[in-house]
């Protein structure tokens, strides 16, 4: 018998039961039904999936205990946009020029979540192992990704004539259309989440249809959508003065809610930025107490830590992949 | 969105190519392509992952074909290829547990990946005995891409221009890596018989 006979050999018994394929089979048949017209042209950027990723889990983040007093959210959001518009201003910023076609995009990430978490999302969406650190360059115009493998930038295959959806050069060049004005923007946002679309991949990111219809839900839809944008625009150094009309744009959200005192998912400090579903189910955005800078997201706040939730632990324009 | 309309073929039935196309306009079609390749590719990729991770990737692997079928090449009637090739990319997310399983079969001679029915768990004891081990632990050492070809020739029987459609690769890089991979495992095997080394044929 030869190597080859041997290995068909190998696992030869294993079967696929009629139930699994059924259940898969009526899922596909759900979805042609539900998205005519609806595709996913080109792999993600996975990042992305920060913002949209809440509104799949509501009802899945429960909110066990608080940090200290909550701050007014309005205040705290409007000093936080003076914050990052002053150091703009004052130059302390490096130039927020649109990065060339062959740059990369780093970014480390730390997931603190299981799949099992993240209600109604497929395990694809998610990095293996988690929890676990990752470390990622998307190429500019998403037409290359690297990402760290048994500790060494490994070389994502993709295929040549694809970039990758909701690339960095689209994110960018996106962000140039949208309102510099708060409430327009917020509007927008609306807008995005009522054509059950987002700013960012929106095929792949589309809010759940669920939130259609349901205030509370939409309100959430939106500061995820918001989420989203803030996560790109760690690593795309977005242009300062968007990044505080964001701000302001949180602030006009109904109910949100600023949460002092807790730690991120790296157990760095933050003050958690938070939209309820429920009494006990919230999105919570995570900003640097000191830069207001994102930090990353998180869904469940227990003894003042946020867990189930991704850390943003470096993000930045590089030349190389490899090069952090 | 060109279409084009795709006669069926003297048995009166259409290609993958033709469902296909068929779906752009009417969605639910696209269920056909389901029913033909599911079971062989599920197959596939339960003995890669097991039973489990395999709903979720073949799962996957049917919905981003779906979204993606504007995108078919209509001159290749048979999908296979384009599907084995989505369900590698997802597989690729679940190396480290690939490997692990057959580091397991390799240390244990108990393949986790295998049923746990009484007699499958009996035969997965017996590879303990048997050349699984060793060749196990060589698909635990092989490089990504060339245990992706050795399994879509052994596994899923493509041929290398198959292959080669499926990884996006040439059909000559598909050469080298089977060549290679299939060496590794004479040597793991032990196998320095002659007759042991013949080419198999390539299903071209």
């Amino acid at each position: 018998m030869n190597e080859l006979q041997t290995l068909r050999n190998l696992r030869e018994s294993t079967s696929s039961s009629d139930e699994s394929l059924a259940a898969l089979r009526h899922d596909l048949l759900r979805e042609t039904r539900a998205r005519r017209g609806f595709r996913i042209p080109r792999p993600a950027w996975r990042l992305a999936v920060a913002g949209a990723l809440a509104v799949s889990l509501l009802g899945a983040a429960t909110i066990v205990q608080r940090g200290s007093e909550p701050a007014s959210p309005v205040a705290f959001l409007e000093q936080a946009a003076a914050a990052v518009e002053s150091r703009a201003s004052g130059q302390l910023e490096p130039s927020r020029e649109r990065p060339r076609n062959d740059q990369w995009i780093y970014q480390k990430t730390l997931w603190d979540s299981t799949p099992a978490s993240f209600v109604g999302m497929s395990r694809f969406f998610f990095p293996e192992d988690v929890p676990g650190e990752r470390e990622e360059w998307i190429r500019f115009d998403g037409k290359g990704w690297w990402e760290v493998e048994d500790g060494d930038p490994t070389e994502v295959p993709m295929k040549p004539d694809l970039a990758m959806q909701g690339n960095p050069a689209e994110i960018w060049d996106s962000w140039q259309t949208l309102p510099r004005d708060p409430r327009a923007l917020l509007d927008a946002t609306y807008k995005q989440v009522d054509a059950q679309r987002y700013f960012l991949a929106p095929d792949l990111w589309a809010p759940h249809p669920d939130v259609l219809g349901d205030p509370r839900k939409r309100n959430q839809a939106a500061m995820s959508a918001i989420s989203q944008v803030l996560a790109m625009g760690r690593g795309l150094t977005e242009p300062k003065d968007f990044q505080a009309t964001l701000y302001r744009a949180l602030a006009l959200i109904p109910d949100i809610e600023v949460i002092e005192g807790v730690k991120d998912v790296a157990g760095r400090d933050a003050i958690a930025v938070a939209v309820a579903v429920t009494s006990t189910t919230k999105v919570i955005i995570l900003l640097d107490p000191v830069t207001y800078d994102y930090l990353g997201w998180g869904s469940e706040l227990k003894d003042g830590k946020v867990t189930n939730g991704v850390a943003l632990l470096d993000a930045k324009v590089v030349n190389e992949p490899g090069e952090r | 969105m060109t279409a084009t309309v795709r006669p069926p073929d003297e048995t009166g039935e259409l290609d993958d190519a033709g469902i296909i196309e068929r779906s752009w306009h009417e969605p639910e079609q696209f269920a056909a392509v389901f029913d033909r390749h599911a079971r062989p590719i599920h197959r596939y990729v339960s003995r890669r992952l097991g039973s489990a991770l395999a709903d979720d990737v073949v799962g996957e692997t049917f919905l981003v074909a779906f979204r993606q079928r504007e995108r078919y090449d209509l001159s290749r009637g048979d999908a296979r290829p384009w599907l084995y090739g989505i369900a590698s990319n997802l597989i690729r997310r679940h190396r480290r547990a690939e490997v692990r399983a057959y580091r397991a079969l390799a240390r244990t001679g108990v393949d986790p990946i295998a049923s746990v029915s009484p007699t499958d768990e009996v035969d997965a004891r017996l590879a303990a005995a048997g050349v699984e081990r060793e060749l196990a632990s060589a698909l635990a050492q092989l490089p990504r891409g060339d245990r992706d070809a050795l399994l879509l020739f052994a596994w899923a029987d493509l041929s290398y221009d198959q292959i080669a459609a499926a990884l996006g690769i040439p059909v000559g890089t598909v050469r080298s890596r089977l060549h290679r991979a299939r060496r590794k495992l004479r040597e793991a095997l032990g196998g320095t018989n002659p007759l042991s080394a013949e080419e198999e044929p390539s299903h071209e």
